[in-house]
């Protein structure tokens, strides 16, 4: 049974008066997981807690069952891909790599061998030749992934990882981390560009000031939102007769017209119910229905609900 | 009536060719500009301020004539870098008043129009403070308004949205759309991150490898030939989709609860086949809506498409080999 | 088209269709807001103020034995021997040579961050994305620094100049020398040059304003140090007297501008503070001959305004 690589249990870590994590209790298993929050809400430090980087002040951090703070053990299992371009760009991207698989403690021939593995697998093997200096963003991204890659990592965090990537790299980058976690690997990407990270994956994991505010699958989690109602819109030529057709049902909280006279949203707790109404609207009532959507079932949305509530 | 048009440009830096044989007439509105990394977006951009010195060709912004007039069109065009810039040691009044000034504004009214952009772009009191001590988000607002000081009329945006949290980015983009809608201002947004484009722009310009490869609405863009529908149901259901194959609807794809389905009959007439579908095996739609290609498919297919002709037919025809 | 009068006000965005000055004169919107940006320094006004010491000290020299000498007849005496002795030219050139550390410090204030920080927070792609070219910037930066440094080194200067000429016409002020004025500004406006022109290539060269002040400073101070070394070798009655040696006596930041101000007011020789005593006046260094210290002094400045104009590099150049 898949356990999970990393777990938090009440973990703060504070910076003199500044907090960094308020309290977090959280496990994090195999598949990709993303980690949200707005700037400053402690994605970094959960980072470089459990990259090692940083301790504690309070509560614990385990990955693999072992505290990553200066844990050579924990270190040869994970993968870092930050943020930050911080390359020596004299060297090669091919140089970079052998380098970093050197310091991992690699003998020269499974360096090398390594080295050759990773840069096939994001794709660098051809431009691996040419100096860092000269890369675009996105062969900086994939170098850094593949130096992630190097030691056959469990758990891969990645900070960012799609900045400066063009529609096709990105497409080429998630294709990858899937592959990766499609084998049981623990993935965790932090990045604000939701609707990238919605093709990733459902799984999230939310921070929000320095505390946990969310965490698991997306649909759970909406369903979940009790705040804000389900927003159902149909798009019709009949607005009037489908929303008077529903307006009796008692779990319908909200009917709103658009101003164009082509559609009809409606907000409801109980989209269940809701959903299984309409189907009387098409096939019995015959009323001319064009689509049916829900406008706020998306990461963004839900990100904004949850962040303002 | 154009606000840029360019004519054949050809641009070369040493031996690597960034544009070649480039012609596009870039409409009035806001255009959005896709393109792979390195595809001569930049040079482009570069070229619309008056820049480059091409090999071949030219054009004209804003009716001045690029060759000519560059100091000139940039009195006229708003630049908001990608990267980050700003002028040591300044609060960023002083900063966008000086950058007012550098337009050619009277010292005076720039600060006073300074104060003006600040507060439109939402800076509140942070606006005294040193600009060295500011977050992203505020870096890329005053960006903006550096840009926007000298009331141009033509705004260019390289990654606009660049470093932003999600509410930042929506912040930028309800502004940009609000300065593109109704002011008078034709706005140039350059950017990777495709739904941003799609909510900011109209149109469409798409650059690769230093070709035009598309011109054309978003709307024109987005629409798939054949009408397929995207379908999303509660849960994975089989028993759906034996009984959908069964009648005459095909699904095209699948993953977990959203299919994409086609049919050779009038829409109402899948929506009945759908729907009765499901009642009988027990599913719950919970969409049903006409499939539009996401902007981000139009882009993979303009991209792999060795050379089509543009949707929106420039004056001068354009991919000339 | 006219509405009528909306209680509520439009607060969003509106366009500037206001005077847009024509494009030719942003260098000196550039130069003015270096200055501006300069005056309001605190270190800039003391090192000024302090640069003018020699002058202060002579004037209040002049003035006490002026006093004395109407207080007491003896000392009149001497007060008349003593003007009579002084060579108005020579208090200039100790003048100027004595403020060239403090004009090393007003232009490190001044000039070290000029370019420096522009390269690192990128404020180059500001100035070109307006209606600016590489050259309004390098000139507005160019002038921004020299104006101030030229207005700091010119005014105790004149201000001496005229309390010479109002109370000391008599004694030879003007008849000594009546080229004096004229010269002495032209050295200055040179020696301005120089200076902007050096601190702003070490400036463009890096990314940082304390890093490119310090690297200024030191090769001031390590040519200052060399060129003191020569000066008390070559005034050692056992030292060597070579033609390098008499080259190089000048080679430093400071002592390139000391040389050009003797090559041009050519001092008799006196010490300090007007001290001139027959037989017992310092052996002076050589005076350098004008036409190849001048020669120098451009060639000096035309390079360092090549490297600026190399380091800035314009946005038209892809990286």
């Amino acid at each position: 049974m898949s356990e999970a690589h990393i777990v938090l249990e009440r973990a703060s870590r504070w910076y003199g008066q500044v907090i960094g994590l308020n309290d977090v209790t959280c496990s994090i298993g195999p598949g990709v997981t993303a980690l949200l929050g707005m700037n400053g809400a402690g994605k970094t430090t959960m980072i470089r807690l459990l990259t090692g980087q940083i301790r504690e002040t309070t509560g614990s951090v385990r990955v693999f069952g072992e505290e990553p703070f200066a844990n050579p053990r924990v270190f040869r299992r994970l993968g870092y891909c930050p943020e930050l371009d911080n390359f020596y760009e004299h060297q090669t991207g091919r140089q970079f790599v052998y380098g970093m698989a050197r310091l991992s403690g690699f003998s020269k021939a499974e360096a090398t061998r390594r080295t050759h593995e990773v840069l096939n697998h994001v794709g660098m093997t051809d431009r691996a030749g040419r100096k860092i200096a000269g890369y675009s963003k996105g062969m900086r991204q994939r170098i850094k992934l593949a130096q992630a890659m190097l030691s056959d990592p469990e758990v891969i965090l990645l900070d960012e990882p799609l900045n400066g990537l063009d529609p096709v790299g990105r497409r080429e980058f998630i294709d990858v981390l899937k592959a990766l976690a499609a084998v049981g690997r623990t993935i965790i990407v932090s990045s604000h560009i939701l609707f990238e990270v919605e093709q990733m994956t459902r799984s999230i994991l939310l921070l929000n000031r320095g505390r946990l505010l969310a965490t698991g699958d997306l649909s759970a989690i909406r369903l979940l939102i009790e705040k804000y109602p389900h927003r159902i819109r149909i798009e019709t030529s009949e607005p009037r007769a489908v929303a008077q057709r529903l307006i009796g049902l008692p779990y319908v909280l909200n009917v709103q017209f658009d101003p164009r006279g082509q559609s009809v949203e409606f907000q409801t707790k109980q989209p269940n119910d809701f959903y299984d109404e309409v189907p009387k609207l098409i096939l019995d009532d015959g009323l001319p229905i064009d689509s049916v959507t829900s406008p706020d079932n998306n990461l963004e949305s839900i990100f904004k609900y949850l962040v303002a509530s | 009536m154009a606000v840029a048009s360019i004519r054949n440009l050809t641009v070369q830096y040493k031996s690597f060719v960034a544009l070649s044989h480039f012609s596009c007439e870039i409409p009035e509105g806001c255009t959005g500009l896709l393109g792979p990394n390195g595809a001569g977006k930049t040079t482009l951009i570069k070229t619309l301020l008056g820049f480059v010195k091409p090999a071949a060709g030219g054009g004209e912004v804003l009716g001045m004539d690029i060759l000519q007039a560059g100091r000139a069109i940039r009195q006229q065009v708003g630049l908001m870098p990608e990267q980050d810039c700003h002028i040591p040691g300044m609060s960023a009044v002083e900063f966008v008043a000086y950058a007012g000034e550098l337009a050619g504004m009277p010292a005076h009214i720039a600060v006073q129009r300074s104060h003006e952009v600040l507060e439109y772009c939402g800076l509140g009191e942070a606006r005294y403070r040193n600009v060295e001590t500011y977050s992203t988000g505020m870096k890329q607002r005053i960006k903006l308004a550096q840009a926007l000081v000298h009331g141009p009329k033509l705004l260019l945006l390289d990654e606009p949205t660049n470093g932003l949290d999600p509410a930042g980015r929506e912040d930028m983009l309800d502004l940009i759309r609000s300065i593109s809608h109704g002011k008078g201002v034709n706005v140039i947004v350059s950017s990777h991150l495709l739904p941003d484009i799609e909510r900011v722009c109209d149109q469409v310009v798409v650059v690769v490898r230093g070709e035009l490869r598309k011109v054309g609405s978003i709307l024109d863009l987005k629409k798939i030939a054949g009408h397929p529908v995207d379908l999303e149901l509660r849960e994975e259901s089989a028993a759906f989709e034996a009984a959908l194959a069964a009648s005459d609807i095909e699904i095209v794809s699948a993953q977990r609860q959203h299919y994409r389905i086609k049919a050779d009959m009038p829409l109402p007439d899948i929506q009945r086949i759908v729907y009765s579908t499901a009642r009988k095996t027990d599913a719950q739609v919970r969409g049903f809506q006409l499939a539009e290609r996401s902007l981000e498919d139009a882009f993979m297919d303009a991209i792999e498409d060795p050379s089509p002709p543009p949707i929106a037919e420039p004056v001068t025809a354009g991919g000339e080999r | 088209m006219s509405n009528s009068l909306n209680p509520i006000s439009d607060l969003t965005y509106r366009g500037y269709d206001g005077p847009l000055a024509s494009p030719e004169f942003r260098w000196w919107v550039i130069a003015r807001m270096t200055i501006r940006k300069a005056s309001k320094v605190n270190s800039l006004r003391w090192a000024a103020v302090l640069s003018a010491w020699y002058y202060v000290m002579m004037i209040a020299v002049l003035f006490f034995l002026q006093a004395i000498g109407n207080a007491q007849p003896a000392a009149q005496q001497f007060y008349q021997q003593y003007l009579q002795r002084m060579v108005w030219k020579d208090q200039f050139v100790y003048g100027f040579s004595y403020a060239q550390h403090l004009i090393l410090i007003v232009s490190l204030v001044l000039g070290a961050g000029a370019i420096a920080n522009d390269n690192r927070a990128n404020a180059l792609l500001v100035y070109l994305s307006k209606p600016c070219t590489r050259w309004d910037y390098v000139l507005g930066k160019w002038v921004g620094v020299f104006t101030p440094i030229f207005t700091v080194i010119a005014v105790p200067t004149i201000c001496f100049y005229l309390y010479g000429v109002f109370s000391f016409k008599d004694s030879g002020f003007i008849s000594q020398d009546p080229w004096l004025l004229p010269k002495m500004m032209s050295v200055l406006l040179i020696s301005a040059s120089l200076h902007t022109s050096l601190i702003l290539a070490v400036s463009s060269l890096f990314k940082q304003g304390t890093i490119a002040g310090a690297v200024y400073s030191g090769a001031y101070f390590f040519t200052f140090f060399f060129t003191g070394l020569l000066s008390i070798l070559w005034t050692n009655p056992h030292g060597a007297h070579s033609g390098l040696m008499r080259t190089l006596l000048y080679c430093s930041i400071d002592g390139i501008q000391i040389g050009m101000a003797k090559a041009m007011l050519v001092p008799s020789g006196t010490l300090a503070f007007g001290i001139n005593i027959p037989g017992r006046n310092r052996v002076p260094l050589p005076i350098p001959s004008v036409a190849p210290i001048l020669i120098v002094v451009f060639g000096i400045t035309v390079v360092c305004l090549g490297v600026i104009w190399s380091r800035v590099r314009a946005v038209e150049v892809v990286g």
